[in-house]
């Protein structure tokens, strides 16, 4: 019997793990994927030479096992590990509907392929809802969560300036990356061409001044190599393996079990309360039963939401904590894909190092004008001049082509929008009526679409981003139009919503179902609403915050 | 192809991927699948890897062992219809070579060589997909390379730092590594 169960160990159960542990607390991590080494289980050190097959999966390979995970940017060769078969895990979409999950099940989850961008939400998204109507108000509003971020960035580390944006708060930021000549000269002439706009540097979760509580894990400072999703072995950006589980795993409260599938979380029929986790053991097929007073769903967003319909008794046909019938619903991911790039003038000079960060845009739609639509976007970014692959790929051979690809191109900008997908209860997960996979558990049917608004901020973000480059005296070269599906954004949240009302919301201001006291859900499905910012930060800053009040009502006795 | 040629033409794969002292076999040693192309193609990939990316005062591709690269990419990695293409690409090359100069792309000098790629790279880049996936693949096997990354570009696997700018003369050579 332990204090608490955290199912999952990505960014939400690190987190959650490290936070129960520190709060003395007896907790056992479940993970479904296999143990993965800090460290040892890394390729950061292939050279370019020693890459196999010039870092590529074999095609047929790729297209028989990885047809929805190869649309990432970061597979390749050196990241295959951290990838799921899709071929292993199917689940189907409506014709015409695609959705891209894009999944890596092994310790330490997507914290280790993340793109490590790290921003809080701000009082205008948690009272977005409130303000236009679509979702369930926030049960939270920015001064719950302000302590927590403070603390979150604290202990993982976040590379940034504090810039002064009511949109974008200020937080507990390392020294700033700096901006390259050409992302200077951009920032200069977007800031004067588009009042309101401001461009800024990324802040990002990389150790650019490692304080003792980082050293004390062995982490060292970023080595700007750009090699992070292979894993990082010096520890420089946060993730689970590098920063969380170590944290956790020192308090001597924690224990984490590997190859073990989630079935379902149990209940006491007398009481409602959670008394456990079924699993399954991926190799051996054989049930377990863990038992706890408390238990943290971390799995990611749709995992969480199928565990919680997995969890359907004769108490809870519709699955647990879910009398709202808002388990799955909901699903969001950022309108992501508009994306321009283009070729500028500026200084003569160059960079070196590979800076594992960019420029960002926050958002400035709706902020203080009324735009005629909902919502708004950001826009992730860098100048950079262009490197040896863009210089190769023109017409030419021989001694010439060297002489093309030897010499540092032109600065190229790039500029790709993230926006605010609107809730929309019809976008679920739901659980196959008889699809099993290979573990018995049902397959999931995952039906989301853009909404209009959606689809509005995908043209306005295209029309937004080339208008920008325009002015900074770029060329445009290279467009990308269209929405990428939902899921390619790889934010997809919302499946088991914060919400005032148990009838409309599944878990209330602590991330604690509405209808299980003892279950706290604080990955993405808890989000209400998207921000259009990167949202593992504020995943992580829900995880540290309900483990404080699980912690508390367990000492006061209320659950 | 008469006797001379075929001389010829064994003495331009043995210079240029030093195929004589490895004899056929050997690449089904350390792969599973047996060779995607035979002697005379092996031949033509060295010219056109040695072709396109040309010793200068920098090694080329023949001597960063770009064409073996290769050779195990249409092997190993390639799928049935790019493998399919990436030869008939090359074929095309040599079809070019043997219309407008009269012999195998292989057995021409370099000069006359690179006068048939120019002509090509010019009506088939960015037109014919095949061609392009294959440019750009020796391309990438290339800068990818010892050779490639470090002599020719400049390569830091662990530069330590991140320096935003820092002077650009003609002498600057651009980074290898991940493309940018």
């Amino acid at each position: 019997m332990f204090d608490a169960i955290v199912i999952g160990s990505g960014m939400s159960g690190g987190i959650a793990a490290k936070e129960l542990g520190e709060r003395g607390l007896k907790t056992l991590v479940i993970e479904r994927g296999r143990k993965v080494e800090h460290g040892t289980d890394y390729t950061d050190q292939l050279q370019p030479w020693d890459l196999p097959n010039a870092n590529g999966i074999p095609e047929e390979e790729l297209e028989r096992d990885y047809p929805i995970q190869r649309q990432c940017y970061a597979v390749s060769a050196a990241t295959q590990q951290y990838w799921v078969k899709d071929s292993e895990h199917p689940y189907t979409t409506p014709e015409g509907k695609p959705f891209s999950w894009i999944r890596g099940y092994h310790l330490g989850g997507r914290s280790i392929m993340w793109g490590r961008q790290t921003y809080r939400l701000s009082e205008m998204d948690l009272s977005s809802n409130a303000r236009d109507g679509h979702g369930a108000d926030w049960p939270i509003r920015y001064a719950d969560l302000a302590p927590w971020y403070d603390h979150v960035e604290t202990f993982i580390g976040v590379s940034g300036n504090n810039d002064g944006l009511p949109q974008l708060p200020d937080g507990k930021f390392l020294p700033v990356m700096p901006m390259t000549d050409g992302e200077k000269l951009f920032q200069s002439a977007v800031e004067k061409s588009f009042p309101g706009r401001r461009v800024i540097m990324g802040r990002a979760a990389h150790l650019t001044d490692p304080q003792p509580h980082h050293t004390e894990l062995g982490r060292a400072p970023c080595q700007y190599r750009s090699l992070c999703e292979r894993g990082c072995s010096f520890g420089a950006y946060h993730s689970s393996l590098s920063s969380s589980l170590p944290a956790a795993l020192r308090t001597g409260n924690v224990t984490i079990v590997t190859d073990k599938i989630a079935h379902s979380i149990l209940t006491d029929p007398k009481t409602g309360k959670a008394t456990g986790v079924r699993v399954i053991d991926q190799h051996t097929g054989e049930g377990t039963t863990y038992e706890a007073k408390v238990v943290f769903l971390c799995a990611s967003t749709i995992g969480s939401a199928a565990i919680l319909l997995n969890s359907h008794s004769e108490a809870n046909p519709r699955g647990l904590a879910n009398g709202s019938d808002m388990v799955g619903r909901n699903l969001m991911d950022h309108v992501y894909g508009p994306t321009v790039v283009g070729t500028m003038n500026g200084p003569d000079t160059y960079h070196r190092g590979r800076r594992p960060n960019g420029i960002y845009i926050p958002r400035y739609r709706n902020v203080i004008s009324d735009d005629g639509y909902l919502r708004g976007y950001g826009f992730q970014g860098r100048v950079m001049r262009q490197g040896w692959k863009a210089n190769a790929a023109v017409p030419g051979v021989g001694a010439e082509l060297k002489e093309q690809v030897r010499h540092p191109g032109p600065w190229t900008v790039s500029l790709s929008g993230f926006g605010e997908m609107l809730p929309n209860p019809d976008n679920r997960v739901t659980l196959h009526a008889s699809k099993k996979d290979k573990w018995g558990m049902p397959e999931l049917v995952i039906d989301c679409v853009h909404g209009e608004n959606d689809k509005e901020l995908g043209r306005r973000m295209l029309e937004d981003a080339r208008a920008m480059v325009l002015a900074a005296g770029a060329t445009i070269t290279r467009e990308a139009s269209k929405l990428h599906p939902p899921g390619l954004g790889i934010h997809e949240m919302g499946t088991a919503r914060m919400g005032r009302d148990p009838k409309t919301s599944v878990l209330n201001q602590y991330n604690q179902a509405h209808e299980v006291p003892n279950l706290f859900v604080t990955d993405g499905a808890a989000m209400a609403s998207s921000g259009c910012q990167n949202p593992s930060l504020t995943y992580m800053a829900m995880s540290a915050r309900a483990a404080y009040h699980a912690s508390e009502f367990l000492k006061a006795g209320t659950i | 192809m008469d006797g001379m040629d075929r001389r010829r033409m064994l003495e331009a794969t043995a210079a240029l991927i030093g195929l004589a002292a490895l004899p056929a076999g050997a690449f089904a040693a350390v792969s599973k699948r047996p060779p995607v192309l035979d002697r005379p193609g092996l031949a033509l990939l060295g010219a056109v890897a040695d072709t396109l990316i040309p010793r200068t005062d920098t090694p080329g591709a023949v001597q960063a062992g770009v064409p073996d690269k290769f050779h195990g990419l249409l092997r190993d990695w390639a799928n049935p219809a790019h493998r399919t293409g990436l030869v008939a690409a090359l074929g095309k090359i040599d079809a070019a070579a043997r219309s407008g100069a009269g012999k195998p792309f292989a057995l021409l000098t370099p000069a006359k060589r690179k006068q048939v790629l120019k002509a090509y790279d010019a009506a088939n880049y960015p037109a014919n997909p095949d061609y392009v996936r294959l440019k750009d693949l020796l391309v990438t096997l290339y800068y990818f390379s010892k050779p490639g990354a470090t002599v020719e570009l400049r390569y830091e696997h662990v530069p330590g730092a991140w320096e935003p700018s820092i002077p650009l003369t003609r002498a600057t050579r651009t980074w290898a590594g991940a493309a940018g």
